[in-house]
């Protein structure tokens, strides 16, 4: 014990010795003020970047097609692994641990399990990009942004339902075995409907339907393994590299 | 000087009394020392370790909130400064989720039954402690020896209340063993 308070001794008189000599500064209330929204200010932009992020996976969900394949036969784990935007994915998940892992040291988050913040982070990230893709920003900002290479990259890369074999058309005419149709942007395709196409429509395809094929396209002919007829509505969820361009066929065009 | 809060004393510091840190070293010194000597199990590295807690703590001082408990605060820059020790030591591996946190637990509260056994525990624990690994050994110092709640461990550690409580339960378990 008498170790101790000897050991104590020395201590604070080597502490208070440097600070009399000025051999240890504090650091001003500046130094920490400027910290504290140098560090606010990372995790906005990290926030944002996650809901910017998770906002986009939602919006190329739907402009790529890949919800209108929910109902089909086809659905399965191989359409799950080939059409998640998986980068995205893992990018959104790495934001929410780094968010985490920057907000722990506040009293809200940990006294709280961390499963509870996690699944919070989530709940909120997904409501706030389920409000933000009603607003279709997303689109928006590809209109603007089409010439610059990362937006035009991100955005026909995970979004365009042409990079996961599907294509949005209109039935020009039907013969026994295939369909024909044109696309927004006027190019016709030869539709091969086999024993093995699903085809999903409540009241049989005729001309005029709008439709989503989904199949290996080679040259002007798409071995189709869904045709699904969609609505208006459906059709307008779909990307389009020409939302702000007036298309040439104007019963497709996007309002 | 004795019925001034540790608060007000850094309030003073803050605007420029620097004497009167020597008061909050002289408070601190003796509880750091012991907390540093029984989570480190080494009495040189201790010495050397609380020294530069003060010297953190003083470099810092502007960024104390004087609203919230001053000892809190000078025990997780003490906190940090160990396990850094430790991790350098390789005594401590560093991992950025401890499933302890991860998950919620039902744990026994503080109780008087359990202050009472503390008292009668605390020879037996003293000397078993070392044995425990860090993450168990130092929720017990901190609460058999340092006198503190287990929201007060919370606040040190930053880890949920009930975490705590599973970490103490799980480290008199593991005593009982060794003892």
């Amino acid at each position: 014990m008498e170790k101790i308070e000897q050991t104590t001794r020395e201590i604070s008189e080597k502490v208070m010795s440097a600070i009399r000599t000025g051999g240890i500064l504090p650091h001003s209330r500046w130094y920490f003020i400027i910290r504290n929204i140098i560090y606010a200010a990372f995790v906005l932009v990290l926030l944002l970047a996650i809901l910017y992020l998770s906002s986009f996976i939602l919006f190329a969900l739907q402009a790529s097609g890949f919800t209108l394949l929910s109902g089909s036969k086809f659905f399965g784990i191989m359409t799950i692994l080939n059409s998640l935007p998986w980068v995205l994915l893992l990018l959104v998940i790495i934001g929410i641990v780094s968010t985490l892992l920057l907000s722990r040291s506040a009293a809200f988050t940990y006294r709280t399990p961390t499963l509870y913040v996690f699944l919070g982070i989530i709940i909120l990230v997904i409501a706030v990009s389920a409000i933000v893709s009603s607003f279709d920003l997303h689109k928006k900002i590809y209109e603007r942004g089409h010439n610059f290479k990362p937006i035009k990259s991100l955005y026909e890369g995970f979004a365009d339902p042409e990079m996961h074999n599907g294509i949005a058309g209109e039935i020009q005419s039907i013969d026994d075995r295939n369909i024909f149709i044109i696309t927004p942007r006027n190019e016709s395709f030869e539709v091969i409907v086999s024993s093995s196409t699903e085809i999903m429509s409540s009241d049989g395809l005729t001309v005029n339907d709008k439709v989503f094929i989904q199949g290996v396209r080679k040259e002007k002919t798409i071995m189709a393994d869904i045709v699904k007829e969609i609505n208006e509505q459906e059709r307008n969820m779909l990307f389009n590299k020409s939302y702000d361009r007036a298309p040439n066929n104007p019963s497709m065009q996007i309002k | 000087m004795l019925d001034i809060t540790d608060e007000s004393l850094v309030a003073q510091v803050k605007s420029g009394d620097r004497d009167k840190y020597e008061l909050l070293v002289e408070r601190y010194e003796s509880k750091l020392n012991h907390y540093a000597t029984r989570f480190l199990s080494d009495n040189d590295a201790a010495t050397d370790a609380v020294q530069d807690v003060f010297i953190k703590a003083y470099i810092n001082i502007q960024s104390f909130d004087t609203s919230k408990k001053f000892s809190s605060w000078i025990y997780r820059i003490a906190h940090n400064e160990f396990v850094n020790i430790l991790r350098k030591k390789k005594s401590l591996s560093v991992s950025f989720f401890d499933f302890d946190t991860f998950f919620p637990h039902q744990v026994e509260g503080e109780g008087s039954d359990m202050l009472a056994l503390k008292r009668e525990d605390k020879e037996r624990v003293e000397k078993a402690i070392s044995k425990l690994e860090p993450k168990y050994r130092e929720p017990i110092v901190l609460y058999y020896f340092e006198d503190m709640k287990y929201d007060e461990i919370a606040d040190v550690l930053l880890i949920p209340v009930a975490t705590v409580g599973v970490r103490i339960m799980r480290a008199k378990k593991l005593l009982e063993k060794i003892i």
